[in-house]
């Protein structure tokens, strides 16, 4: 049989028989960490721009002739092998002279050029099929001398490091020297 | 009342109670962290975080690997010589004034650059008196304009032979191609 309640009663039921959602923050005892986390989601995403840009740089060492090296007896022998980058092309010569396209052999007319130059610049495949072969020739040298003409970019030194230091993944001449000499 | 009271517990029980459902997301805030500290320190030990590419410095492309290092930075734009962050030498159109030089136009030391590296040497020395773990070895760091001619190169890296940094590392851009450049290096 259904009990007929008064106004209080029903007031009574209604205040005490259903439980007053709590707010999502007083769900838990723990600590509110939304806003750490907003600050570390944006620092993560600006050091990862960062990152990003420097992981694009690399660096190409080389070093200077040094002048009086505390060798006591006589010097280790040397090819003294040299790349200048002229006007015309690329001269690469040897302690027995300039060499010619190919550097298979000491050359023996008055055209200096090793590697001319091609309509857009220089040809640095040339050069490094030719720093292959010198390498073939005499695979225990591993000392270059790079220089250049003083109008010659920065960019095409660069370049002729690149050429001469590595084939594909095989080791050429991995000691460049930078001259600071000009011609 | 008493039947009412009851009626209000039976009701009460009839009502779950409210539970926390949110997902633990604590392993992933130990991973960010985790993070975090590592990217600060990569950002830290780099000091290329510093090259901002510009119209007066291109940065030049080589198809070298190496990582950078830390040295002393050498910056060689279009306009200007800087060493460590501090302008020492002004430039015309990537050339060294020849009153800057020692002997004028046919010089190669650069006189504001050799005070400043010799400044700069006296006090890696003095470090590397004080601390042997760091001795000095004569490394710079040369980020310089893809289309600085060889010439202002030359007297740069003379001046810096002259003040006992012979260890040259020049900043590049990676790339694949043998020669490949900015879009304006070439102009």
């Amino acid at each position: 049989m259904a009990l007929k309640l008064t106004a209080r009663q029903r007031r009574y039921l209604r205040d005490h028989g259903t439980r007053a959602s709590a707010d999502a923050s007083e769900l838990s005892d723990e600590l509110n960490i939304v806003p750490y986390l907003d600050v570390v989601v944006n620092l993560i995403m600006f050091l990862l721009m960062v990152i990003s840009s420097v992981a694009f740089f690399t660096q190409v060492s080389t070093s200077l002739a040094s002048h009086g090296d505390p060798h006591v007896g006589p010097a280790p022998q040397s090819l003294e092998l040299s790349v200048t980058l002229a006007d015309r092309g690329i001269v690469v010569a040897d302690a027995h002279g300039l060499l010619a396209a190919g550097c298979e052999t000491t050359r023996m007319g008055s055209d200096a050029i090793t590697v001319p130059t091609r309509g857009d610049g220089y040809d640095w495949a040339a050069l490094n099929g030719c720093a292959t072969t010198l390498k073939r020739r005499f695979p225990a040298e591993s000392r270059i001398i790079v220089s250049a003409d003083p109008q010659v970019p920065f960019q095409d030194l660069l370049s002729a490091m690149d050429a001469i230091r590595v084939n594909g993944t095989d080791e050429l001449f991995s000691d460049v020297v930078l001259s600071a000499g000009l011609r | 009342m008493g039947q009412v009271k009851s009626m209000a517990r039976r009701r009460l029980r009839r009502i779950p109670e409210e539970e926390a459902q949110g997902i633990n997301i604590y392993p992933m805030i130990d991973m960010m962290t985790i993070l975090l500290v590592f990217m600060v320190m990569q950002f830290s030990a780099s000091s290329a975080s510093t090259i901002t590419a510009s119209p007066e410095l291109q940065i030049p492309y080589s198809t070298s690997t190496a990582d950078m290092g830390e040295a002393v930075s050498l910056l060689i734009s279009r306009g200007d010589i800087t060493v460590d962050g501090e302008r020492v030498v002004d430039l015309r159109n990537g050339m060294v004034d020849p009153s800057d030089k020692r002997g004028g136009s046919t010089g190669f030391l650069i006189t504001p650059l050799a005070r400043k590296l010799a400044e700069v040497r006296d006090m890696q020395k003095e470090i590397a008196r004080r601390n042997p773990r760091r001795p000095f070895e004569g490394d710079v760091q040369i980020v310089a304009d893809a289309r600085t001619p060889f010439r202002t190169l030359s007297e740069v890296i003379y001046t810096l032979g002259q003040n006992e940094f012979s260890q040259l590392h020049f900043v590049a851009n990676k790339t694949s191609i043998i020669g490949a450049r900015s879009p304006v290096a070439g102009e």
